[in-house]
């Protein structure tokens, strides 16, 4: 009833019953981002005597996949998700223990992903981030039910959330994938700020990001040495050219010698001569930065900012804290994890492994993000739902 | 919409939120800015680095030729056993296996092949030159000048060798026609060092002619002509992936070969310079001189063309080809077998002895002597309470000056010198001294660098009473404290000792005094004087030419490897002898009768003396006396009445100047005018058609020369640079040869 192909039929004037500008954005990135995967991986399949095209097909079958992933959540009843939540949450869990079993599969150091049998493989962590982003939506909005805002969480209520966050999390750094559980901190902080928790908590809370940031990169560091000599890299590219910073420094300059109009698709130097590793996965944006140039770079941040802005503007106008808080998990989610991959490619973020979202190449991260639009769609949805009822 | 959705403190965090949102994409927009507008150029540049690599196809080299067009220095293919690191990287055993076969089949071990593949600077790479100085994607040179079996089998085995290839690069060849050497005159080349291609760094672009794995002219016309010698290299960019495999190419140039130069040497009369200054050697050796060292000059007085310049003792030029061994090395550097490195008729610094009288005649002439004054030629001359003797010549009777130089008579040079001395104010000298001798010396350019086209040149000295005093005021310190202290590095040879501690005492006193003595000694060419052989050709030749002083030269001219003359060498005068027509007459009579009736009479005896006749000066000069035999001079020049070549020798240690020098001077003269039995035959003479050739040799389209076939007994080689050595191996090589000049640039 409230998804929007049964309010098609309902004689609500104008055309946005669905954020075009939304969609539109996150199809626009997905769709550059399968040509840049194809640039990218395009000399290694004709050195194999292969399709060229071979990932482009595979990226477009995901893009396909995500977005029918993304309609179906669209569609839930916003109640009805609020209700799947627990279980959401409970299997991303098992997928993540699965990483940790012997059904893992380590690639380059961290294990954070699960063999499914004929070389398919899934990432759990990404679809972590959908489930954390519900399940917190769920604990910080549950006592007050719709329109009942002006409450703040409680402190228990806000312990229970870390925990509940603290669990995947955990498993995650076991993997480890520090990446994700960044962007998964800088999430949680941002949604219970925005729950209305009181600014002890909020303070507190960046507080603690940014120790754990601090302790992080200091000589108590938990961190294993190739994270660790990661972010010193960052710090200092010229550590360690051959190893950790190589690919850093050849993705920065893939991006600085595309200039402002790029050496156009097909024809980077860098890219075609295979010089940045991981080009057509975390580092696809160094692709766009040396074939499309300083204005392929800036559509991108553009059809990005767009994504976001819509984001924020559902979240702004959601009807209830759960779907305000949706809309913010999403949208937090979607923008530190652009800016985390992209800054590191820019190298001015140290190196975490998270892919740039709707862009690189891999189903997992692809359906994640189409599941997070999914989302903003649906409270969309809500919206329209709830101003139609008034 | 607000109204129904969530307000106040949710709210505002929800802009706040949306401002970091929008905070993040401006910092990330700037920073694409920052990359990919103001540091574009930068990281352009970078990229470009990374793509391409600059595949050189070195140049061969130019030959050089002698005056008739015969090849003195050529090139010749060697095969070069070469290991491919980047094939040796994908071996499961990084190649280790392939270097025990390799190291079997040359007689070397695999530790040593490997650690001739480490890149200089890296851990456990050796030294230079063992270690490899080239790029990490660039086949390293094992085996140099390889036998063909172990290239063949390299090259048929190639399933058990892999990565190792035989190549073929050019190196320099040596036809020697006539059995000439000439390793002084043609030079060597050994490997650029750091410090020559950093230099280059600072040039612009298109004037770094060198090549990390080049060779470059370390002596010689190989080092004085070294970059029309060394042509240009070919240069592909090729483009390659991130593992350096080739992924396409372009902006190809071909090599340009190198110039072909024309020298002026005749390598025939070489052959015999150096035929007879080892026989003049051999000579005062069985006379019982040291005859440590030697020269032969041969000068075309009518242009300053060098003929032949031969150094005694000399060494094989070839020792230079592929890698130098220490030792052998060390030896060119042993005094012990003369130092053969050091080329003598341009670095050997010599006392003239008896060869200076000519300037001395000649400010006779300037300053009141005439050809009939007759100067008294007693046995000893006193020079205030020194006494002076005479060594070569002695006379009853007063001497002309003509007659001086025909019997070498110190003591009227003595007088002469003497006199002069006295007449600018002696130990007082008035305050322009006209100082004859020395300035007549200086108009001869003796004493200074000849300017002949070879590096490394010496200057010698010439000493006059500026000198004396610039020179007092740099020693006297040492030379009080020698007075004071004496010589007891010298103690088992107290006589040496005690004689070096009273001139140090003398000097110590007054040794900016130009002394009588001095001056004396200066005018027969002992002293302090030094000259450089070539020096005293050069003034030779200018008597003989009526008074030009031409700047010896070898270049003649340089040819395209098509055959086609690029350029020139015109001869340059460097002065003219302030000496009239007679006076100049006088001194080459002079030179005649030393000849016909004087000092050189015994040697030339038998010598067709009316034919082509010599006039030339003996030389037996004495050595600053630390126990060192005299020098054996023979300057000269010839035909006398119509002179064209200018011959001079000299034995260091050798005795005097008629047994030794003049001995070679005369089998030289033989083999220019084709002298044998006695009688003057011009065509057989060793130049072909009688004389040097007066324009250039002629050139075919394939650069090479056409060479005028010689009677004379030994054959000349003329190769071309290629077909000489191409059916040594056939179209292997050739094949070969193509793909092989390739050295990556780095």
């Amino acid at each position: 009833m409230s998804s929007f192909f049964t309010r098609r039929g309902r004689r609500f004037s104008g055309l946005a019953q669905l954020d075009w500008v939304l969609i539109t954005s996150a199809f626009l990135l997905s769709v550059i981002g399968a040509f840049l995967v194809w640039s990218a991986t395009r000399q290694s399949f004709i050195d194999q005597g292969l399709n060229s095209a071979t990932y482009f097909w595979k990226q477009l079958v995901n893009i396909v996949i995500g977005v029918g992933l993304g309609f179906i959540l669209s569609r839930f009843d916003h109640r009805m998700l609020r209700a799947y939540t627990p279980i959401i949450y409970g299997l991303s869990l098992v997928g993540l223990l699965a990483v940790l079993s012997p059904l893992g599969v380590t690639v380059h150091g961290a294990q954070n992903w699960i063999a499914l049998g004929s070389g398919f493989t899934v990432q759990p962590s990404e679809f972590t981030k959908v489930a954390l982003v519900t399940a917190m939506a769920f604990l910080l909005a549950d006592k007050g039910h719709s329109g009942d805002t002006e409450s703040k969480p409680t402190d228990k209520e806000i312990f229970f959330v870390l925990g509940v966050v603290a669990v995947p999390v955990l498993l995650i750094l076991l993997e480890p994938d520090l990446g994700t559980v960044i962007i998964i901190g800088v999430t949680a902080v941002s949604v219970v700020a925005i729950s209305g928790a009181s600014r002890k908590w909020v303070l507190g809370m960046i507080a603690a990001v940014v120790s754990a940031g601090a302790l992080a990169i200091s000589p108590l560091s938990p961190l294993k040495d190739y994270q660790l000599a990661r972010i010193t890299c960052f710090v200092n590219p010229s550590a360690g050219v051959r190893d950790t910073c190589f690919q850093q420094i050849q993705s920065r300059i893939a991006v600085g010698a595309g200039g402002i109009t790029g050496q156009g698709l097909f024809h980077g130097q860098q890219t075609q001569g295979r010089f940045v590793s991981f080009n057509y996965t975390d580092s696809v944006i160094s692709v766009a930065g040396e074939e499309l140039g300083l204005i392929g770079c800036l559509l991108i941040l553009g059809l990005l900012t767009a994504v976001m802005w819509r984001g924020l503007v559902i979240a702004r106008r959601a009807p209830d804290l759960f779907s305000r808080l949706v809309a913010v998990g999403v949208v937090c989610w979607f923008a530190f994890q652009s800016f985390e991959n992209i800054g590191m490619n820019l190298g001015i973020m140290p190196i975490t492994g998270v892919p740039l979202p709707f862009m690189s190449y891999g189903g997992s991260s692809m359906f994640a993000c189409w599941l997070g639009i999914g989302l903003l769609v649906n409270v969309h949805g809500a919206t329209r739902a709830s101003i139609l009822r008034a | 919409m607000n109204r129904q959705g969530v307000t106040g403190l949710s709210s505002t965090r929800l802009i706040v939120f949306g401002v970091l949102v929008i905070s993040l994409v401006l910092t990330l927009a700037g920073r694409f800015v920052q990359l990919q507008v103001m540091e574009a150029d930068r990281y352009s540049s970078i990229a470009s680095d990374n793509r391409t690599r600059d595949v050189v196809h070195a140049a061969m080299r130019g030959q050089i030729v002698d005056q008739a067009g015969r090849p003195m220095v050529s090139n010749r293919s060697s095969l070069v056993i070469t290991a491919d690191p980047t094939s040796f990287r994908k071996q499961a055993d990084k190649g280790h296996a392939v270097l025990v076969r390799l190291g079997k089949l040359v007689g070397m071990s695999a530790t040593d092949l490997a650690a001739r593949m480490k890149q200089c600077g890296t851990p456990g790479a050796p030294r230079p030159p063992l270690c490899w100085n080239g790029s990490a994607v660039q086949p390293v040179p094992l085996v140099k000048d390889a036998p063909q079996d172990i290239a063949l089998a390299v090259m048929e085995r190639s399933d058990e060798f892999q990565g190792v290839t035989a190549e073929v690069s050019g190196v320099r060849s040596y036809p020697a026609p006539f059995g000439v050497n000439a390793a002084h005159v043609l030079g060597y080349l050994q490997p650029v060092s750091d410090d020559e291609l950093q230099r280059q760094q600072q040039l612009p672009r298109n004037e770094r002619w060198l090549l990390r794995n080049d060779l470059i002219g370390r002596a010689g016309l190989e080092s004085h002509y070294d970059r029309e010698l060394r042509g240009s290299p070919g240069l592909t960019k090729l483009i390659v992936d991130r593992q350096s495999r080739v992924v396409g190419s372009r902006e190809v140039t071909e090599p340009t070969t190198g110039q072909t130069l024309v020298t002026s040497i005749d390598s025939h009369v070489q052959a015999v310079a150096e035929a007879q200054i080892a026989n003049s050697i051999k000579i005062s050796r069985s006379r019982g001189y040291r005859a440590d060292s030697g020269a032969i000059i041969v000068l075309d007085v009518t242009n300053g063309n060098v003929l032949a310049l031969a150094s005694w003792p000399t060494y094989d030029p070839k020792m230079w080809v592929g890698r130098v061994d220490n030792a052998a090395y060390q030896a060119l550097l042993d005094p012990k077998r003369g130092t053969p490195l050091l080329f003598r008729p341009t670095q050997g610094l010599l006392p003239p002895g008896s060869t200076f009288k000519v300037v001395s005649t000649a400010a006779a002439l300037k300053n009141g002597w005439s050809a009939n004054t007759r100067i008294p030629c007693p046995p000893t001359y006193m020079v205030g309470k020194r006494k002076l003797s005479n060594f070569d010549g002695e006379a009853a009777h007063a001497l002309t000056l003509p007659e001086a130089l025909e019997v070498s008579c110190n003591t009227v040079y003595y007088r002469i010198g003497h006199m002069l001395w006295m007449r600018d104010g002696g130990l007082r000298p008035k305050s322009t001294p006209e100082e004859a001798i020395y300035h007549e010396a200086k108009a001869f350019h003796l004493g200074s660098r000849t300017g002949i086209d070879m590096a490394a040149e010496s200057s010698g000295r010439i000493v006059g009473r500026q000198e004396r005093i610039e020179r007092y005021r740099a020693m006297k310190p040492i030379w009080c404290r020698r007075a004071k202290n004496g010589y007891p590095e010298y103690k088992n040879r107290p006589s040496w000792a005690a004689y070096l501690k009273a001139i140090a005492a003398e000097n110590c006193v007054d040794g900016d005094k130009f002394r009588g003595g001095d001056a004396a000694l200066f005018a027969i060419g002992q002293g302090e004087t030094l000259v450089t052989p070539l020096q005293m050709a050069v003034a030779y030749a200018a008597i003989a030419n009526g008074g030009t002083l031409w700047e010896p030269h070898l270049a003649k001219a340089f040819v395209s490897p098509g055959g086609k003359v690029l350029r020139v060498i015109k001869p340059v005068k460097k002065g003219h002898l302030d000496l009239t027509t007679a006076q100049i007459d006088v001194i080459r009579h002079g030179l005649r009768l030393v000849v016909t009736g004087g000092t050189a009479s015994g040697t030339f005896g038998s010598y067709p003396n009316s034919a082509f006749p010599v006039a030339g000066k003996t030389g037996t000069a004495q050595m600053g006396g630390n126990n060192l035999q005299e020098t054996s001079w023979f300057a000269s020049f010839a035909p006398a009445n119509k002179p064209r070549y200018a011959v001079l020798a000299v034995v260091s240690q050798g005795g005097t100047g008629s047994s030794s020098a003049a001995v070679a001077v005369r089998g030289v003269y033989e083999g220019l005018a084709g002298i044998t039995g006695g009688k003057v035959d011009a065509t057989k003479s060793i130049l072909v058609g009688g004389h040097p050739l007066s324009g250039l040799p002629k050139f075919r389209k394939d650069g090479t020369a056409v060479v005028p076939s010689v009677k004379s007994a030994t054959p000349s080689a003329n190769p071309s640079p290629t077909s000489a050595s191409v059916p040594l191996f056939g179209l292997l090589v050739m094949a070969l040869w193509r793909g092989s000049r390739r050295w990556w640039r780095t």
